[in-house]
């Protein structure tokens, strides 16, 4: 995974309103445009996040596609345009169509969310909510350093009952009462852990005033500029789609196509911006690159 | 910000925020604004509890690391249990420790559970209704703690039930967010898929009730007699 992507090094708070703004558009819109920019903008971004390791994905995404396509018709026999007929109920075009439009929202989210998981790591989302949430923000860092700490010792212990000639049973119930006993005394190790730990917490004067918190993200113009444009964009959206235009596009009872306004292709056009904007960071930054390289 | 501010806030969001989110959702947004407000108000209820458990016992320090110490073992439990295929033992862990805690570190168990899992196993759009779904678990195990230490026969019927109604609520939320609105033949069909699923969930919440509900609890009213934190 290449993690040195130019797009996560801005403020985690821009990155958390942009993957705000792009996921909820793509989840509350049907307008297949609005929904084929934003799942271009979620593979070119995951294509360079990581590469190669994007065709599994892209394997189960087609998977899906094809399967939501096509059972859609089954579970919706709105439209007139009639393919064919299975029993009594008629397996429509538009059904389809509605499908397809579907799983390409299904598509797009899914890649979002992937991106999300290596563009705003667990770090950046602990320094963005320790303000507001500090004992939750506490208890997720915990529970984060502990999940490792955990796992070795459960290998500590196998290795300490092997030792002991207590090998694991190939029987199923002798393995599920195996392992209850190693995960027992991780239990007891643990808690007992866990009130030293509080104990060595209350001795440092915790909960005696806010908790102060270590972080590197300085907000700087260019965050503070990119949120407003975020910000204007989104008000546009919602002006745009929700309250000026009154027709969109419609799969039943049959396809429609709305007059392309003024208004309309605008929105699309800044919605394209915000969507491949990763993307285009990257590749400006890329090329950047290349260039000074080219100089030396 | 202060306690008395976010007892406020807490209060805005349940009061305010979310019948506002509702009647303007529904009149102002398009074709799939079920989708919209079902994330929207899971969101906000999420907050409103964290915010509610962040202004109580602002200073108990040991039971913040318990929880965090019990949410960890939920998650490292489907490490531990792994060669044992689809059993998973974070229902059973939540429900403990509603029990043995409170309802509101119930729900913190819950609730986090489920978004540190996430972190390991994916986010996605699932992941709010996932967390407000453990989350209920382990408050109302916390609010009928009496009977399930009580009673084994409630406790166990309370891990069943508790693994049929996380199906159904997650189901729930997959048929509005394909569809845009709720479509019922779909939802049953969705339930009859997950038919199998749910059907593992309902035996391993009581298997690890059976085998770790006992020897968990013992060891909990054994570290809190032993360093004196009997509430």
């Amino acid at each position: 995974m290449r993690t040195r992507v130019c797009f996560s090094r801005f403020h985690p708070l821009f990155l958390l309103l942009y993957y705000i703004a792009v996921i909820s558009v793509s989840v509350f819109s049907s307008d297949p445009i609005i929904l084929g920019l934003s799942l271009l903008g979620a593979i070119l971004l995951c294509v360079n996040l990581f590469g190669k390791g994007l065709l599994k994905d892209a394997v189960f995404l087609l998977v899906l596609t094809v399967l939501l396509t096509a059972t859609n018709p089954l579970f919706s026999h709105n439209g007139i345009t009639v393919l064919f007929y299975l029993g009594d109920s008629a397996y429509t075009l538009e059904a389809l169509l509605y499908g397809l439009n579907m799983s390409v929202m299904v598509s797009a989210v899914i890649l979002w969310f992937k991106s999300l998981n290596a563009v705003l790591t667990d770090d950046k989302m602990q320094y963005l909510f320790s303000k507001s949430l500090p004992k939750t923000t506490l208890v997720i860092t915990m529970v984060m350093r502990f999940i490792p700490l955990y796992i070795k010792t459960v290998k500590d212990i196998n290795d300490t009952r092997r030792a002991m000639g207590l090998y694991p049973k190939r029987n199923i119930f002798k393995k599920i009462r195996n392992a209850c006993e190693v995960f027992l005394t991780l239990v007891t190790q643990s808690l007992e852990n866990a009130v030293e730990t509080s104990f060595s917490m209350k001795a440092r004067g915790y909960g005696e005033g806010e908790r102060t918190s270590y972080s590197t993200y300085k907000i700087k113009p260019t965050d503070i500029t990119l949120i407003s444009l975020l910000a204007i964009s989104l008000i546009g959206f919602i002006y745009a789609f929700g309250v000026r235009e009154n027709s969109s596009f419609a799969f039943y009872p049959t396809f429609f196509v709305p007059e392309m306004s003024a208004l309309r292709i605008s929105m699309y056009f800044v919605f394209a911006l915000v969507s491949l904007f990763p993307f285009l960071i990257n590749s400006a930054e890329s090329i950047k690159w290349k260039y000074y390289l080219s100089k030396i | 910000m202060s306690l008395k501010q976010r007892k406020i806030l807490s209060y805005i969001l349940i009061f305010g925020v979310i019948p506002l989110t509702v009647i303007f959702g529904t009149q102002l947004l398009g074709a799939r604004k079920y989708v919209f407000l079902c994330i929207a108000v899971t969101v906000f209820c999420l907050a409103s509890f964290l915010i509610s458990i962040e202004y109580k016992q602002r200073t108990a320090v040991v039971g913040t690391v318990l929880v965090s110490v019990m949410t960890a073992l939920s998650v490292v439990g489907r490490f531990a249990f792994s060669y044992v295929p689809f059993f998973k033992p974070v229902t059973a862990f939540v429900i403990i420790t509603g029990v043995y805690l409170g309802s509101q570190y119930g729900f913190l168990c819950g609730a986090l559970s489920a978004l540190a899992s996430n972190f390991i196993f994916g986010q996605g759009a699932w992941t709010p209704f996932q967390m407000l779904a453990w989350g209920l678990i382990g408050f109302f195990a916390g609010a009928f703690s009496k009977g399930l230490v009580k009673s084994k026969l409630f406790l166990y019927f309370f891990g069943a039930l508790s693994g049929v109604a996380y199906s159904l609520f997650m189901d729930t939320w997959t048929a509005i967010y394909v569809d845009g609105t709720f479509v019922f033949s779909r939802y049953l069909t969705l339930i009859a898929a997950a038919a199998p699923v749910t059907a593992v969930y309902v035996i391993s919440n009581v298997i690890f009730l059976i085998l770790l509900f006992k020897p968990i609890g013992r060891r909990l009213s054994r570290i809190t007699r032993k360093y004196g934190l009997s509430e």
